[in-house]
């Protein structure tokens, strides 16, 4: 049996806190070198005002509310780190932004070689024997699991898998490095450009594991 | 402890982890990706169920839920893909004339670092402004597939960027460093 193969694959990051989206504009990145002049210029600015904000950069996709920060990868990303670099140098440029949760997610379209494979990845995970006499037929659309983080930080690990839609036979799988920047009573809360700094590369290489690992067991 | 938790999570909707992770969910939207480029899919059929597999039309899933509905199809870039075939991170050691040596390192490891000449011609105008000894880039080579199915091999290099140091945060520095000269016992 054939490893099931990448078809498209992509890094987010979530924030929530407090912004405020008209900051985000091309210009502003540019004026702190975070993106080339050229770059801001030919940015596609789909809305900028008080409470929503989306500017795509060619390499990441960036969309900003009163309450929510999101910056994802697309086709035209070299590396997922610059999707750090960014948001490193915005929360260095900014300290005072109030963020009280962040997730890192990897998420990957999987083409498995043959629907006999595709259906055992399902009834690996959601076993129908509890469902006879419930449901006609059932089948897996989505699951997902929790797990307890690895390091000190307040948060978990969530893995999700869906069947996909972008390829048949396919599942969809999203890995959430998912941490609290909260700060106990009378303690400092965490800076989340220090955070996202330390934290990328393990949470890259902890995406990783998981889905080759998961893979090996679903597909052996 | 993790292991109560995992047991009590049935599904995406009931992320109940630990008291501070409801207080989270309560206060604002939970942080999963909401759908801009490589989305959650929506289901075209499930799995382990060979009958809708075989007979995708008898579905209604999709139909009963419009939350999984949001992908933006307007994002004609996340349309195109990008497949690495290896990705480096790169140092510059030096430059001289059209080019420059450099230092890589694997970014999945799986290959020892090695030190490359590279063209400068290789880099958009915008890179060669940061082209100097100690400059980060990333390399990644890998095919480009188009939506109607072609394929392209691509190398693509892009260099680091990260803001200049802050008067204060240079203040900071200066002052942990005469903090630590003074707390050193020789």
């Amino acid at each position: 049996m054939a490893a099931p193969r990448i078809h498209t694959e992509a890094t987010a990051v979530v924030l929530l806190g407090s912004f405020n989206p008209r900051i985000f504009e091309p210009l502003w990145f540019s004026r702190h070198d975070l993106v080339p002049e050229q770059e801001a210029e030919a940015a596609e600015v789909q809305m900028i005002d008080r409470e929503f904000c989306r500017v795509n950069f060619g390499w990441v996709d960036l969309v900003v509310t009163e309450e929510r920060l999101q910056a994802e990868s697309t086709s035209e990303t070299v590396n997922d780190s610059q999707i750090r670099d960014l948001l490193v140098s915005i929360f260095r440029l900014l300290p005072h932004i109030p963020v009280n949760v962040g997730s890192i997610h990897h998420r990957w379209h999987l083409a498995i070689d043959t629907e006999a494979e595709w259906h055992g990845v399902g009834h690996a995970l959601a076993p129908k024997e509890i469902w006879d006499g419930v449901l006609e037929e059932p089948g897996m659309f989505d699951f997902a699991m929790l797990g307890r983080r690895p390091d000190d930080l307040e948060g978990a690990i969530k893995v999700r898998i869906q069947p996909s839609r972008a390829v048949s036979p396919g599942i969809f799988m999203n890995v959430n490095d998912e941490f609290s920047l909260a700060a106990a009573d009378g303690e400092v809360p965490l800076a989340v450009a220090d955070v996202l700094d330390k934290l990328w590369l393990e949470a890259g290489s902890r995406a990783v594991g998981i889905r080759k690992e998961l893979l090996a067991r679903l597909i052996p | 402890m993790a292991t109560a938790i995992a047991r009590l999570t049935p599904s995406s909707g009931q992320d109940v982890a630990t008291p501070r992770l409801t207080r989270w969910h309560r206060k604002a939207d939970s942080p999963e990706v909401a759908e801009i480029g490589l989305s959650d899919s929506s289901v075209a059929s499930p799995l382990g169920s060979h009958a809708y597999a075989l007979a995708p039309d008898r579905y209604v899933g999709p139909k009963l839920l419009p939350e999984e509905e949001k992908v933006d199809e307007s994002n004609q870039r996340s349309r195109e893909k990008l497949i690495a075939l290896q990705s480096w991170e790169g140092t510059v050691l030096d430059v001289e004339g059209d080019s420059f040596v450099a230092r890589l390192i694997d970014v999945n490891g799986d290959h020892l670092d090695e030190e490359v000449s590279l063209a400068k011609e290789e880099l958009c105008d915008f890179d060669l402004e940061l082209l100097e000894s100690g400059a980060i880039f990333y390399w990644t080579i890998g095919y480009r597939y188009q939506p109607g199915g072609a394929r392209e091999r691509v190398s693509r290099i892009r260099f680091r960027r990260l803001p200049a140091w802050t008067k204060r945060q240079l203040d900071e520095a200066r002052e942990r460093a005469v903090a630590l000269e003074r707390d050193l016992a020789w």
